[in-house]
């Protein structure tokens, strides 16, 4: 009798809260997670000239109420005073303009966005918290939400000029809450025993060889390769550029300024390739900040690739993806832009 | 001596073929691969009334040239005479138009993937191969390439409409080789009903099983009858006349159609549930959908924005490759200067 109570119990629990699948840790499966990253958003500043704006759309996928705590940060990983809550009943979804977050900030958030005069850059983290805060996920004390039933958030962003004509759009990236009994490698992104997965290379390597059952896991101390598609036809006036994601929540800046100063490598291979296979290209980078935005040079379409990424502090999470801009002169009536993910290899 | 040689060799094998990340079964991670799934293309008939045109980009990143078959399939996942093989040299990238590919086939392709009159539709499959073929990959003898060095692939796809001033892009979706002989066997055999093939499945059981080894959950993996979830993301605003169209592409490769059709026939449900909230959270669509083909076309109605969640997909036959995506057409009559589209792709839960 107790036994059959207790599942009842359990399984109207399960349908209060509409408990989501957990997700793949050290993967970025598009699965609802208990946090949801931005990892790059860009405003224009004068927006007559430069109309680019990001909005930011966050879904409940619970039947039940949900708070979410978002956080602005700069691009090297400083966090702002330009933060807060939102509550979400079921089903409910929150769209957010940067600009309009950035403009009903103070002049201090607006300074520490700015990057170069022309655009605020930065990105977001939105978590499912317990209560309301001013801090930022790093710092201790910080409200998570655990368990199973706050893997509920679904996050989509669009890259928008709309007042030129073009809008894109990709998924936020999302962090699954993870079990304790997942592998330590691939849990607690900002903080010991916040339970969110990690997408370092540890954890993408972590991830693989447990589901491929290929021994146990290491450290890996670099991603081997981000892989990005470039698209330069001049015939359009393409221009691409590369956003290369690299947070170690623990420091501030990019594995470049870290390895500045610890025995590391500060400069990446980057090798851009034309269709053909040419290697057209053959450098070094550097990756500074968390968003690097990497202006890719040339005019022949093809393929960049960023490889051996330090990450000797094993905690450098990495996503990239490239964004083209076209304006073509004539033929096509307007301008039209291009997302693609990058391909990343631990 | 003999071992030290064998070591060398092995190594130098390894770094003539740029051995690639094995990826993840069972998650459709974004890593090279050794194929490559179009979950969807779309190509207006006339090009001059309709110019809507898909692109396809497949790289190669090993050093070292790759042979690759592409099949065309149409929408219920019949494969069409529309085929061929392409030897990538290293680092080089192939793009190819689908309405180039189109045109230059025959008059009974053409026919097969007319979706409608006014549109060719259907999939494209893109595989690491050992040699040339007329056969598709469902078929016994196909050249499969498999190895860790055969998850070599990386794939974009482009959906145009530059006349109208637009252009949208994502991934194809990266099916990895697979090591039959270690992995879960629930995670491997995408193709056939062997696990020979080497590639990783995507359907509802792989994916719960992905998750259950990643996460050290307790249980073993086991078949899973049902798609969960497939939430996408839709943008109705009438400021923009704006449209969405859910994309979900639902294919098992060991037959034809979708799996409402299969289950026509059979004891699992062909109908499933169709859930679309607006920005509030109110539910204002609570419908059923049926999922008849491969490449499932779906209009959105309504005019708030919000999120369309397809729940319980059966999957009776344990087969059926999943993906979705939803795409926005939008025409603002003011203000922005021309059309814009948007891709998102839809979160799934198994």
């Amino acid at each position: 009798m107790k036994r059959t109570l207790c599942v009842v119990v359990f399984l109207s629990y399960l349908l209060a809260t509409g408990m989501a699948f957990g997700g793949i840790p050290g993967t970025l499966d598009k699965t609802p997670a208990a946090t949801l990253i931005i990892p790059f958003f860009e405003v224009g500043i004068n927006a007559p000239t430069h109309p680019e704006d990001t909005f930011s759309i966050v879904y409940n996928r619970a039947t039940t109420e949900e708070k979410i705590h978002y956080h602005v940060w700069d691009k090297n990983g400083n966090a702002t005073d330009l933060y807060g809550e939102q509550t979400l009943s079921g089903n409910e979804t929150w769209a957010a303009s940067m600009r309009g977050l950035i403009e009903g900030s103070t002049a201090a958030v607006r300074t520490a966005l700015d990057d170069g005069g022309n655009y605020y850059r930065g990105f977001v983290t939105i978590d499912l918290v317990t209560a309301d805060t001013t801090k930022n996920p790093t710092e201790a004390g910080y409200p998570f939400a655990v368990g199973a039933s706050t893997n509920v958030l679904e996050g989509f962003i669009y890259y928008v000029r709309l007042a030129q004509g073009s809008s894109n759009s990709m998924p936020m990236l999302p962090i699954n809450w993870v079990p304790n009994t997942a592998n330590t490698k691939m849990t607690d992104l900002y903080q010991s025993g916040d339970e969110r997965e990690e997408f370092d290379a540890t954890a993408r390597g972590c991830a693989e060889i447990i589901a491929s059952n290929a021994g146990a896991c290491t450290n890996d101390n670099e991603i081997a390769r981000v892989d990005s598609r470039v698209y330069l036809d001049q015939t359009y006036s393409a221009a691409t550029r590369i956003i290369v994601f690299t947070w170690n929540p623990n420091v501030v800046g990019g594995p470049s300024l870290y390895c500045d100063t610890h025995a590391c490598e500060s400069d990446y291979d980057y090798k851009q390739y034309d269709p053909s296979g040419n290697l057209v290209t053959d450098t070094t980078v550097r990756l500074p900040s968390v968003v690097n935005v990497l202006s890719v040079s040339g005019t022949t379409n093809g393929l960049v690739s960023i490889q051996k990424i330090d990450d000797t502090a094993l905690n450098f999470n990495v996503y990239g993806f490239s964004i083209t801009n076209a304006s073509p002169s004539s033929g096509a009536s307007a301008n039209w832009d291009a997302i693609l993910p990058s391909y990343i290899e631990p | 001596m003999k071992r030290t040689l064998y070591v060398v060799v092995f190594l130098s094998c390894l770094l003539a073929a740029g051995p690639a990340f094995g990826g993840i079964p069972g998650t459709l991670d974004k890593t090279p691969a050794a194929t490559l799934i179009v979950p969807f293309f779309e190509v207006g008939i006339d090009a001059t009334a309709n110019p809507n045109d898909t692109f396809a980009i497949v790289y190669n990143r090993a050093t070292t040239s790759s042979q690759i078959h592409y099949h065309v399939w149409d929408k219920n996942g019949n494969a069409t005479d529309l085929y061929g093989d392409v030897t990538l040299s290293g680092n080089e990238t192939w793009a190819a138009s689908m309405r180039g590919l189109i045109t230059a086939s025959t008059a009974a392709v053409r026919t097969e993937l007319d979706d409608g009159g006014t549109y060719y539709r259907g999939f494209v499959t893109i595989d690491m191969v050992t040699a040339e073929t007329t056969k598709n990959p469902t078929e016994s003898g196909y050249p499969f390439a498999t190895g860790s060095s055969s998850n070599a692939l990386e794939g974009f796809v482009y959906y145009v409409r530059l006349a109208e001033g637009s252009s949208n892009s994502m991934s194809m979706i990266p099916i990895n080789w697979v090591d039959h002989t270690t992995a879960d066997g629930t995670l491997v055999g995408m193709y056939t009903t062997s696990q020979a093939d080497g590639r990783e499945e995507f359907d509802a059981g792989a994916r719960a099983c992905s998750e259950i080894l990643v996460s050290g959950t307790a249980g073993t993996c086991a078949f899973d009858a049902v798609i969960g979830r497939v939430d996408s993301r839709v943008y109705l605003d009438a400021t923009y006349n704006a449209k969405t169209r859910i994309i979900l592409f639902t294919w098992n490769p060991l037959i034809v159609a979708g799996p409402s059709v299969y289950c026509d026939t059979r004891a699992c449900d062909s109908e499933y549930d169709y859930k679309q909230y607006d920005p509030d959270g109110n539910l204002v669509t609570d419908t059923t959908i049926r999922l008849p083909n491969v490449v499932n076309v779906i209009d959105v109605s309504g005019t708030s924005n919000g999120l369309v969640s397809i729940q319980n997909i059966a999957d009776a036959p344990h087969h059926y490759m999943v993906y979705g995506f939803s795409m926005t057409n939008a025409s603002p009559a003011t203000g922005a200067s021309a059309n814009w589209d948007a891709i998102l792709p839809s979160y799934i839960e198994p």
